[in-house]
């Protein structure tokens, strides 16, 4: 039984003057390791990952002696990006190309679910058909975008340009609407203001806000092309890092593990560039999902762990969650045989959980399982606080809500993110009508005290 | 073997089968529920026992947020898109035996049209519902005042059994409040010290845990000892200041529970002194929220993503209804607050504020399990009124008296009450803010009344479009936060804690235990 005792601050926060971020009424917790499971990890998959070699006695010395750690755990890119260079600057931009991509996609599924044409409202402002077909494109459904005659100048230059664009959509091919500046890696574009107007609704006199998601593409691709652009290996790391986030409409190929610098991965809640790889296969188009459990269960430290729950080809949720929760331990026994032991140490490993529940919901996703997958979801973001914290996730899951109707909860989620990127605050436009039409069909309900 | 050991080992061997067929768990509630007839539920603890005794005719899937039923096989539209034929599932039967019919469920739609039951969401209920048919044993027809988009949404609420009523008015002291038929996963009885729930095995049920005990949580520190010694399995809402504690265990999972909470503090312009809205205003700025949060609740200033994050209004910042235009006021500010408390009419003598000639004493009240919540708010309010210059009473209000007391517009006695409100999809804050009239205002306080605010409401009310509804409440904040009929304080995230060996333990958003079927415990 662990006592009841507040752990002293970790070594990571005390070098970095991490007090403000990190400080407060929850210090940080030895991890969970719930149940008698034990999770057996090959060592080859333990040594990918970044918390055994920043465990080796000087090597997270020597990685934070340059770059700015401190606004990469805030996860505070406004910051980070322009401080950062090379390498570590071009996984920023990948991740903030990442964290659009999702937030184009929560954008699309609020869209979809407001003015599909099961939940759209005579009241409807003529412009959203452009919108919801817009959206249909975005998640992959088809979607046939027409020029719309009149609207907000910027809007009307949008739907031209997507009626106009021929040949298969891509993040390449995506048409230049809004005004950004041109890529250069260490700048962090602003979202275009135009992006936001305000339509005449049919009844009445008030005016609904949107936000057109076109914006938010164009700034995924902006940072995608500045990721490129910072570094030799800027498109290694790029590849590397979007692979398993890339939106409905891209292309899903199976991808092998990138070899990847510690600073790309050091702090971020995917342990390895073959767990990446391994994310991403996952999803791949015509994927054998128990084939690619297999063939990454040696590399990857999720596919290892997940691989005793893939049974006769279907994924056993509680065997996630109890998997889950048994591989920190090793991971930190791990950590511990090959330098000094530090109080960090808990930290760094608590994003393998959520990543590890993460994965399961993946595979559970690809075998066909969507409630498995929504089950393990849930449970993933009860780990996925603090450290483990990852924007990318929590807005992918934010997109996931509003494409089941949970509105609530995908505002709650968008709201913690709200600083990460500028243009956030526009991203939630097109859920809060999606919560406004959800909650105005629900039957009345009091307040309770 | 002695007797001792023998009893040692029986005692072993008990607990052993205990942990490994499931059993009974124990868990602790904010208080014990005010009554188990979802009728007149007024609080979360008697929203989440409701839905463990009985079914809601839809609601949404936890896990995957689809609209479903348990009661319902199949539903189809009538009458133009007015009604809807609903047939029912076969087997389903009340906890004492009896079978569930189509009879009940026009039966609990009659009862809330029935104006001989007080019930405010009854109330509510009749601008929804304007009747409903028996068609079959398991058909109802269930009618509406208007065409709904997505009428099933409307049928959130608990079916209630015909047999053991005399008539459709029924009144909160009616001895189902205690004692309560349902056809939920458990059968309930609320008893003085705690409510006892009992497996009960349904066509639609089937939960595989026997049995539970919700008791009264009381000091925050005592509850997580309890829960890390396996006293009890699970604490519903556990503070802030106690999170560290659980997320420290190896034996104890801390998990989310998506609901709307916001804190405030209402003011009673009722008393002559605070009648002026300058005064409420410069008490308004007497209070320095950061500090208030810092002592209470243990976040300090400059935390991101903090669980608890001021508000200006009465809606929490993630809502669409939320104004932002309208600033939240972290700090103090005293020179502004004397000069707006002066302007009200009040005046010091020495350093104490004085209206009329006498010292302004002001009563202040906090709901009593908020204070395991926030522990020390109430006299950190009190002692910044009383640096203001303030005389003051502090009082911890029972739930008991909240209902009889506070909810109902009776506590007068009282210069500021501290609560909290909590919403779920729906944030109608109506009865919160109209005036008390014709059923409306059913929770106003202090009996506030401004015809603006009421004209404001009516608008969200009569709202054709969601973007009025909208429009209207972005109104209402910012007068509210001119009139301050409450000082808003703050929003705070709701956390559980559960032992390990509680499973499969998915918490539905503010019903809490909709999906707890699933639930297990040992084995």
């Amino acid at each position: 039984m662990t006592p009841l005792t507040q752990l002293k601050l970790p070594m990571f926060a005390l070098l970095l003057g991490l007090s403000a971020c990190t400080g407060g009424p929850e210090p940080e917790a030895p991890v969970q390791t719930p149940g008698p499971v034990a999770v057996a990890l090959p060592q080859g998959a333990l040594d990918s990952t970044w918390m055994l070699q920043i465990a080796a006695e000087g090597a997270q010395d020597t990685l934070m002696s340059k770059g700015p750690w401190k606004a990469i755990f805030d996860r505070d890119y406004t910051q980070a990006i322009p401080a950062a260079e090379g390498d570590l600057q071009a996984r920023l931009h990948a991740e903030a190309a990442v964290i659009y991509r999702q937030a184009a996609l929560l954008q699309a599924q609020s869209i979809s679910e407001s003015f599909s044409p099961a939940q759209g409202r005579d009241s409807d402002p003529v412009q959203v058909s452009y919108y919801y077909e817009l959206s249909q494109v975005i998640l992959g459904q088809g979607g046939t975008i027409a020029a719309l005659g009149q609207g907000p100048e910027s809007l009307v230059a949008a739907s031209k340009a997507w009626a106009e664009r021929e040949g298969e959509l891509s993040m390449a091919t995506l048409p230049a609407v809004y005004t950004l500046p041109e890529v250069t890696p260490g700048q962090v574009p602003e979202m275009p203001e135009s992006a936001v107007v305000e339509l005449q609704e049919l009844v009445g006199e008030s005016k609904m806000a949107l936000a057109d998601p076109t914006a938010t593409l164009e700034l995924a691709a902006w940072h995608e092309a500045a990721a490129r652009a910072a570094s030799e290996n800027g498109d290694v790391i790029a590849d590397a890092l979007i692979a398993p986030w890339r939106l409905p409409f891209e292309s899903h190929a199976a991808v092998e593990p990138a070899e990847l610098p510690l600073e790309v991965l050091f702090l971020g809640t995917v342990a390895s560039a073959a767990d990446m790889a391994f994310l991403a296969s996952v999803g791949a188009e015509g994927a054998d999902v128990p084939e690619v459990v297999s063939r990454f269960s040696e590399r990857s430290m999720v596919a290892a762990a997940l691989a005793p729950c893939l049974i006769q080809g279907v994924m056993d949720p509680q065997c996630v969650i109890d998997a889950a929760a048994g591989v920190p331990a090793p991971l930190l026994q791990a950590m511990s045989a090959v330098g000094p032991a530090s109080v960090d140490h808990r930290m760094y490993v608590k994003g393998a959980r959520a990543t590890v529940l993460r994965g399961g919901a993946r595979v559970a996703l690809a075998l066909g399982d969507t409630r498995g997958d929504a089950l393990l979801r849930i449970n993933a973001l009860d780990h996925s606080g603090d450290a483990a914290a990852d924007p990318a996730f929590l807005l992918s899951q934010a997109a996931w809500d509003a494409g089941t109707r949970n509105a609530l909860r995908a505002q709650e989620l968008l709201h913690t993110q709200a600083q990460v990127l500028p243009g956030m605050a526009s991203v939630r436009v097109s859920l809060d009508v999606l919560h406004l039409r959800v909650s105005r069909d629900a039957g009345p309900a009091m307040p309770m005290h | 073997m002695t007797d001792k050991r023998r009893l040692l080992g029986v005692t072993l061997g008990l607990a052993t089968v205990a942990l490994s067929t499931g059993a009974s768990m124990t868990f602790y509630e904010e208080s014990l529920p005010s009554t188990m007839n979802p009728l007149f539920a007024s609080s979360m603890v008697d929203n989440r026992v409701h839905e463990l005794v009985f079914d809601r005719l839809y609601f949404h899937d936890p896990v995957t947020n689809e609209l479903t039923s348990r009661l319902v096989d199949s539903f189809e539209l009538a009458d133009g898109g007015k009604a809807v034929k609903l047939n029912l599932a076969k087997g389903i039967k009340w906890h004492d035996g009896q079978p569930m019919t189509a009879e009940d469920v026009c039966f609990t739609i009659n009862v809330m049209l029935d104006p001989g039951t007080p019930s405010p969401i009854a109330e509510k209920q009749r601008a929804v519902f304007a009747g409903c048919d028996v068609e079959s044993k398991d058909v109802a027809v269930v009618k509406f005042t208007k065409i709904f988009h997505n009428p099933q949404m409307r049928l959130g609420f608990a079916v209630l059994p015909k047999h053991v009523f005399q008539s459709t008015a029924i009144t909160p002291e009616n001895p189902f409040a205690n004692q309560p038929t349902g056809t939920g996963a458990l059968k309930g009885s609320k008893g003085r010290r705690g409510v006892t729930f009992q497996k009960f095995k349904n066509g639609h049920h089937d939960a595989k845990v026997d049995g539970m005990t919700l008791q009264e949580g009381s000091d925050p520190l005592l509850q997580v000892r309890t829960l890390v010694n396996n006293g009890v399995q699970g604490i519903v809402a556990v503070p802030p200041g106690s999170r560290a504690d659980v997320s420290a265990s190896d034996e104890l999972t801390l998990k989310g529970y998506d609901l709307r909470s916001w804190w405030f503090v209402a003011v009673n312009q009722d008393k002559p002194y605070l009648k002026d809205k300058r005064a409420r205003q410069g008490l308004n700025l007497v209070l320095d929220r950061t500090q208030l949060r810092e002592k209470a609740i243990g976040v300090g200033p400059d935390e991101r993503n903090s669980p608890c994050e001021f508000i200006s209004g009465p809606f929490v910042q993630t809502s669409p209804y939320y104004n932002r235009s309208v600033e939240t006021r972290p700090r103090s500010d005293l020179d502004k607050a004397k000069q707006l408390l002066a302007d009200s009419g009040m005046s010091t003598v020495g350093e104490r504020w004085h209206y009329n000639g006498e010292p302004v004493s002001l009563r202040i009240g906090i709901k009593a399990p908020l204070d395991n919540e926030a522990p020390d708010l109430l006299s950190q309010i009190g002692n910044q009124l009383g640096e203001a210059g303030f005389d003051r009473q502090e009082f911890k209000i029972s739930t008991d008296e909240w209902n009889r007391e506070v909810l109902t517009g009776q506590a007068t006695d009282y210069d500021l009450i501290v609560g909290k409100w909590s919403f779920g999809l729906v944030e109608d804050v109506n009865p919160l803010f109209h005036t008390r009239t014709d059923g409306r205002g059913a929770y106003n306080i202090f009996g506030y009344s401004n015809a603006q605010v009421d004209s404001l409401l009516a608008q969200y009310d009569a709202s054709k479009t969601q973007t009025q509804a909208r429009d209207a409440y972005h109104s209402l904040h910012k007068k509210l936060d001119d009139e301050l009929p409450y000082m808003f304080l703050w929003k705070l995230d709701t956390k559980s804690a559960w032992r390990t060996e509680v499973r499969s333990n998915t918490i539905s958003p503010y019903y809490y235990w909709t999906a707890f079927d699933s639930w297990k415990y040992g084995g």
